[in-house]
């Protein structure tokens, strides 16, 4: 137990930095975007966004809810929190392992007392460390954000909506990194597992948030392939609606498992390249 | 009769098509120093890797310890301390933390005073950073690796390369004081042969993924050519002897100035030399091969082929 520890603890304190200092940066995005609606009044905004025409309601597919200033927040924050951190996310994790086979440390690492599995279960675990972390700092400026907005007092504080949000980016954040883990398993090469995570990532987008609009027969069924579907903080955080709530943390937590999974399988079968 | 420490029957390798090494068979005795030898991609860091259960065997079984390699890993890493012949650590890091991080993966940690006394012996200041080190001293911090834990096992991949001398001597001196302290085996790879001769008792000779040999280093030299000079007064001698010599029993044979030069084996040695008694020569010259002689001779030849000569010499 205490070797998985000790690889978790020598990854916490080389990307400590990384944690901190991206966390502090997407939390004060998440922090001005806040501020910047804080001074918007809601009741007309919407009343302006019902009086558009309905082909351009359309485009915006029903997805930009601007009826509080929660959902305001979501659209520009939690909606876009894969791109924020999601790339930053892929970068570190499909150097994790790639970089320690590439430069030889693999080799004496696993010729110490320390299974194949130890190994892997430390880096993921580590990977769900530095997640927590990212999510724990953005959500903190939000919350300052929020209590210091007189939108968000007025309308009224709801710490449920955001931990849920934590919650589903956190995991929805999981399945992202365990892709990359799982990628880095099969091609054991940064570059490729990079590439190969990010082209899943934005193809797993808009299956998840377009195709339902570009072809409703479809998309439906097919938007439930991608990990987008289950990740619906427009319902928890913007409008308080917790009805698909447990469900979604599951299918999400369902996902990171298999993936973690399937990446012990294939890490276990490899040969450790020279 | 001992068990073996390390126990491979036909371990083979194929990358792909490729081939890595083919049915290795190996026995490594405890507290033997066995040297693992061969020219350059010839199939050592892949049976190594083997071993270790980096690189997982095509077909073959190989055990440590009595424990399957493939099975039982973490009881035999326990026991074993390696030092891999590509070597590289995390730049950032400095010494200590490496060597402190690497240590801390056994199951027993390793006292701070034996780093630190070994960090001293090598003249390795624990406190700089890898990425400040030369080729040379990154290979110390393997060499503190694999001589502070407690290990029953020393697989050492080319574990001089990049030292300097003095430091290559300090490392041969720990190694056996380790030895004499503690009993471990040691399977040394290299392709250096004076650092095989320095420690090794008996070793093994792979070439194109093949063992071609294993032997001690006295059978080795018994098995390898001796060189016979014979100078004789004048060409004419020299060529009027030729044409009598016991050619079945010699090979290479050659006339150089009024020089013959000739290799026959240490058997044929008698009647090559009663062939001499009823001839006046002005000088005689036998040499002893040296290992490196040896060693060349063996890298030249292809398997299939060694097992000719072989045979051909066990016929004489």
């Amino acid at each position: 137990m205490w070797k998985l520890l000790e690889i978790i603890k020598q990854d916490i304190l080389d990307k400590k930095l990384s944690i901190i200092g991206m966390g502090i940066l997407v939390g004060l995005m998440g922090f001005y975007v806040i501020s910047l609606i804080s001074s918007l009044d809601f009741t007309q905004m919407q009343s302006y966004i019902e009086s558009l025409p309905e082909a351009f309601r359309a485009i915006l597919g029903g997805a930009l809810d601007l009826s509080n200033p929660y959902s305001l927040t979501n659209a520009y924050f939690y909606s876009f929190i894969w791109l924020y951190l999601g790339i930053f996310i892929i970068y570190v994790i499909s150097n994790l392992i790639p970089q320690d086979i590439e430069n030889h440390t693999i080799d004496i690492t696993l010729s110490k007392t320390i299974t194949r599995t130890k190994y892997l279960l430390g880096k993921v675990t580590f990977i769900f460390i530095f997640i927590v972390g990212l999510c724990l700092i953005t959500t903190t400026f939000i919350a300052l954000g929020m209590t210091s907005s007189s939108n968000f007092l007025d309308y009224g504080i709801y710490w449920d909506r955001v931990v849920a949000a934590f919650l589903l980016a956190t995991i929805h954040l999981g399945t992202m990194a365990m892709t990359a883990v799982f990628f880095s398993t099969i091609f054991l090469d940064t570059k490729k597992t990079t590439i190969a995570s990010v082209v899943l990532m934005f193809i797993m987008f808009f299956i998840g948030d377009f195709s339902s609009l570009m072809n409703p027969e479809i998309g439906e069924t097919l938007q439930y392939a991608s990990t987008w579907a289950y990740y619906n903080t427009g319902e928890v955080f913007g409008l308080g609606n917790f009805s698909n709530f447990p469900q979604n943390i599951l299918a999400l937590s369902t996902i990171n498992v298999i993936l973690a999974m399937a990446s012990l399988i294939m890490f276990k079968k490899k040969d450790i390249p020279v | 009769m001992q068990t073996p420490i390390i126990q491979t029957k036909n371990l083979t390798k194929y990358y792909g098509k490729h081939l890595g090494i083919k049915n290795v068979n190996l026995e490594i005795y405890p507290q033997e120093t066995f040297g693992f030898l061969g020219p350059n991609g010839a199939g050592k860091t892949t049976t190594i890797r083997t071993l270790l259960d980096l690189i997982r065997p095509t077909s073959g079984t190989a055990t440590i310890f009595g424990l399957d390699t493939q099975k039982e890993i973490e009881k035999i890493h326990n026991k074993i301390a390696y030092i891999p012949g590509e070597l590289e650590f995390n730049k950032n890091w400095n010494i200590k933390r490496t060597i402190t991080h690497m240590l801390n993966l056994y199951k027993h940690p390793t006292k701070k005073s034996i780093i630190e006394e070994l960090a001293q012996i090598l003249k390795l200041d624990l406190s700089k950073k890898v990425k400040e080190l030369s080729k040379g001293n990154k290979q110390k911090i393997a060499i503190v690796l694999v001589l502070a834990p407690n290990a029953e096992l020393l697989i050492l991949d080319e574990p001089t390369s990049g030292l300097d001398p003095l430091i290559k001597n300090e490392f041969y001196k720990l190694l056996s004081e380790k030895q004499t302290q503690t009993g471990c085996t040691v399977f040394l790879s290299s392709h250096i042969l004076s650092e095989v001769e320095r420690i090794a008792n008996r070793v093994a000779i792979i070439n194109k993924g093949s063992i071609i040999q294993v032997a001690t280093l006295n059978q080795l030299k018994q098995l390898a050519l001796k060189n016979v000079e014979i100078e004789f007064s004048s060409l004419e001698q020299a060529n009027k002897n030729f044409t009598t010599m016991p050619k079945k029993i010699i090979t290479n044979l050659t006339i150089q100035n009024n020089t013959v030069n000739l290799f026959c084996t240490r058997e044929s040695l008698k009647p090559v030399l009663s062939w001499l008694e009823n001839l006046s020569f002005k000088d005689l010259n036998i040499h002893n091969p040296t290992l490196e002689d040896i060693f060349l001779e063996y890298y030249k030849v292809e398997p299939y082929e060694k097992n000719s000569t072989n045979k051909k010499r066990g016929d004489k």
